[in-house]
């Protein structure tokens, strides 16, 4: 582990493009975007809640939030974590309007590993580490991708970097 | 007329203002408060166990209330946030009451929600991040009084308001 797990987010999110977003009834506030290059699975996720594209492909980057976010547009807030999030409701069409959008920028800012991604479209995904040690539950965020890859923010200031 | 958020008031307002007592939690709606500026002697005492002293017999010169997600770093480490437990002896009681005796040195409100940073001296920093958004549960974010006067909210919908509702 390093200092900052900014850099090298930086270098592998920038540019990536955003093509699903996994939300909705069942997961709470969680979600997933589904960044970077599709790469076709030999065989379909057995998940009749995805996409076509999302059964039959992994994304190059995986971003996994379970603590407190907000996406904001240009003028105003989209969605955030304290939304409905019935599968045709408030969150699920918000975080869906990153689909199709590329990531501009990633901060990372300390001690917590507040994650803040700027997307095209003048979209910020702004993910607020609030699970400290002391609340009882995990982790905040992590990116995985291929081959073990996997950086990850538990208590809100401890973070892990992971290779298979 | 879309209005620039009064930032140069809020500042005006809380800079150089020490933080004297912090209500965290239970016994105050779930909603943390902050005592900041001077102390105003009251008439007659609040009757509520959970407060200190000082803080049954004066008011504020200004409160900020939290009804959102915050957090409370300093420079290397997290000190609490708003989901950690909040009984009397816990962390949120003893996180919070690392501002006691701080000064609020600079503050930082950033568009579009409204999040507001304020950094104290000891080199601690609250991060209050604005979730209550327009389909969200909660009332508002945050606010700010005082006794000169001073509202300023930050509402369901991050829209901000200096209009008392």
């Amino acid at each position: 582990m390093g200092s900052s797990p900014a850099g090298k987010l930086e270098k592998l999110l920038s540019g990536s493009h955003c093509w699903y977003t996994l939300a909705g009834e069942g997961t709470g506030s969680v979600f997933q975007l589904y960044l970077g290059a599709k790469i076709r699975r030999d065989r379909p996720v057995d998940n009749d809640m995805l996409s076509a594209e999302a059964i039959w492909n992994d994304p190059e980057f995986h971003l996994m939030v379970w603590c407190a976010w907000r996406l904001d547009g240009p003028s105003e807030p989209i969605t955030g974590w304290l939304e409905p999030n019935d599968n045709d409701g408030p969150m699920v069409r918000g975080l869906a309007e990153l689909e199709g959008e590329s990531v501009v920028s990633v901060r990372v800012r300390a001690p917590a590993w507040d994650l803040e991604l700027e997307f095209t479209g003048q979209k910020t995904l702004n993910v607020f580490c609030d699970l400290t040690e002391h609340s009882g539950r995990g982790e905040n965020w992590h990116v995985s991708g291929r081959n073990g890859f996997c950086v990850a923010v538990e208590h809100a200031g401890t973070w892990t970097e992971h290779h298979d | 007329m879309v209005q620039d958020f009064p930032r140069q008031r809020l500042a005006d307002a809380l800079v150089r203002k020490t933080c004297w007592f912090t209500a965290p939690g239970d016994g105050f709606d779930d909603f943390v408060q902050l005592f900041l500026g001077a102390k105003l002697p009251r008439t007659s005492a609040r009757d509520n166990p959970l407060l200190s002293e000082e803080a049954k017999w004066h008011d504020p010169e200004y409160g900020l209330m939290l009804l959102c997600a915050w957090r409370l770093d300093d420079s290397q480490r997290v000190l609490t946030a708003w989901n950690d437990p909040s009984d009397s002896h816990g962390p949120m009681v003893r996180g919070l009451a690392q501002l006691h005796g701080e000064t609020v040195e600079g503050i930082q409100v950033t568009a579009p929600a409204w999040d507001l940073d304020l950094k104290f001296s000891g080199r601690k920093t609250l991060r209050v991040f604005c979730d209550q958004t327009a389909n969200a549960g909660g009332v508002r974010n945050w606010l700010v009084h005082g006794h000169a006067g001073l509202y300023l909210a930050v509402k369901q919908g991050c829209i901000w308001t200096d209009q008392r509702e």
